[in-house]
């Protein structure tokens, strides 16, 4: 694992109705990291990752992706994205768990972008690492939520991302669920080398799988390891009582 | 079949059978995007063309076809950029295109009978020109399914992430809205501008109730409405009905079955 900047923020501000939503935000996502984005509700995760991925336009600032401009990036296959509504399945929408997962293989294809055997084979493999290929042709209103994300995980990876973004990916999942799902990311962090950003209000859920935590609250209060979160007293003052329970680890 | 033996219901069946192709091919995207009623929208706003087209001696099908997809781009625009809610846009646009029709119609006062035919389509009376029409139409829209069919379905499903996997998301949009465009034109002098939206909407509504995959369920909304022309063709000849109608109330029996067949699919599943 080398120290590779994957992403860089710098200075980013940005200003939604007039009112500032993230303020001045630096932060460098290095190659490898498990890195966990807490913040009360409205502090500005979920803009923050619509910036990086280019959904949203800084009023200020600049972002680049592997060395690139935000705007003139282009090498998507590099990136994976889990949306927060992914949990939000439209129960009647027709795809089965194969042509959801053949559309992560879009952006590595060129027009027209038909599937081969050889794609199928990509999507085998990476149902197969979120151990859901014997769902391969159902329908993914079928499937329970844990299972529909697991579908979304392999959607996200399918062409080997060198970075992996989550937006709460266990909002509206059982506890049992939500455990191997974040045993499953941490084996696509240290297995398979992917960099993970993973959004989150829960941070004692997925505080055994971390390795660095980024703290919004339109500005960025907190960035570092996890040991160094533990022991900052500014955190302490922004978490109040929930400092002990975090600072567990299993 | 004997009654396909005569030229008119030939045409009738093979214009028929290409609407049917292109409306369901179509029909799934608009569904699950929640934009089953662009069609409607956009069949009023086709009767202005239709008005314009009559008006100044021009073929009524390229008036509204131009007229069809500005307004059509136009709802994906005022969607887009001026944050207006796609049914007001809808709503705006077709009542702008009714208005304009039913001036321009009262204003020239002689082609009333050439206008009803478009409202409610005369399949029977499909000219060769138009049964070509038809087929340029239909390829139109079958080649352009078939080569953005992966995008128009990410996009469908997840837009927010099919914009973060670098998919040019306005750009299909825009695509989609066309290609409605050019099928509700196509629609109009078969089942009528009326009816349209009942084509766009039912075999791909039937073919939902039953499909396990985007791909089975498209296949079955094309059966559906295939068969539904043909059916229809032959109760419209030999009941002496109209066949627009008549295609319309088989398409919508086929939703039906194919409904209750979920339900007590459901039901035999949840109490087996």
């Amino acid at each position: 694992m080398n120290n590779q900047c994957l992403v860089s923020v710098e200075n980013v501000s940005f200003i939604y109705s007039k009112t500032k939503v993230l303020s001045e935000i630096t932060l460098k996502i290095t190659r490898g990291d498990f890195l966990a984005v807490i913040g009360p509700n409205g502090s500005g995760k979920t803009t923050l990752l619509k910036l990086i991925l280019g959904l949203l336009q800084p009023n200020e600032g600049k972002i680049q992706i592997l060395g690139k401009d935000i705007k003139k990036f282009s090498l998507w296959n590099k990136v994976g994205y889990v949306p927060q509504k992914a949990t939000h399945v439209d129960p009647f929408f027709p795809a089965s768990v194969l042509e959801i997962v053949a559309m992560g293989l879009l952006s590595s294809k060129r027009f027209p972008r038909f599937i081969t055997k050889s794609d199928e084979k990509k999507i085998d493999q990476a149902l197969e690492l979120v151990d859901m290929q014997k769902f391969k042709t159902t329908r993914i209103g079928e499937l329970s939520g844990g299972q529909q994300q697991r579908v979304f995980i392999a959607r996200a990876i399918v062409n080997h991302p060198d970075i992996l973004f989550l937006d709460e990916p266990t909002a509206g999942i059982d506890g049992a669920s939500q455990a191997r799902f974040y045993d499953m990311l941490d084996i696509l962090n240290r297995i398979q080398k992917i960099t993970i950003v993973l959004i989150t209000h829960d941070i004692g859920v997925v505080n055994k799988y971390i390795m660095k935590i980024a703290c919004l609250n339109q500005k960025l209060i907190f960035h570092g390891s996890h040991d160094q979160f533990c022991q900052s007293s500014v955190i302490e003052e922004f978490l109040k009582g929930e400092q002990h329970l975090i600072c567990h680890r299993h | 079949m004997g009654i396909f033996s005569y030229h008119f219901m030939q045409r009738a069946l093979w214009s028929g059978i290409l609407l049917s192709i292109a409306c369901a091919m179509l029909g799934i995207f608009l569904i699950l995007r929640r934009e089953a009623m662009i069609g409607h929208g956009l069949s009023h706003i086709a009767f202005g063309g239709v008005a314009i087209g009559l008006f100044f001696h021009v073929l009524p099908m390229v008036t509204s076809l131009l007229v069809v997809s500005v307004a059509a781009l136009g709802i994906v625009k005022i969607k887009e950029k001026a944050g207006v809610y796609e049914d007001t846009a809808i709503g705006i646009f077709s009542s702008i295109g009714m208005a304009a029709g039913i001036i321009i119609a009262s204003l020239a006062g002689s082609f009333n009978v050439d206008l009803m035919s478009y409202l409610f389509g005369n399949i029977l009376a499909i000219s060769s020109l138009e049964l070509w029409i038809s087929l340029a139409l239909t390829m139109t829209i079958f080649i352009s399914i078939v080569l953005f069919y992966r995008e128009l379905m990410f996009i469908t499903f997840d837009p927010e992430s099919a914009k973060a996997s670098g998919m040019k998301v306005s750009r299909l949009e825009s695509l989609l809205a066309i290609l409605t465009a050019v099928t509700v034109v196509l629609g109009m002098k078969i089942v009528g501008l009326l009816l349209v939206t009942a084509l766009l909407v039912i075999p791909s509504a039937a073919g939902l109730q039953v499909g396990k995959s985007f791909g089975q369920t498209l296949l079955l909304s094309i059966l559906v409405a295939s068969l539904s022309v043909f059916l229809g063709l032959i109760f419209s000849f030999y009941g002496n009905i109209p066949a627009s109608g008549a295609i319309i109330l088989i398409a919508s029996l086929f939703f039906l079955s194919l409904f209750l067949f979920r339900i007590l699919k459901i039901k035999y599943s949840l109490s087996g």
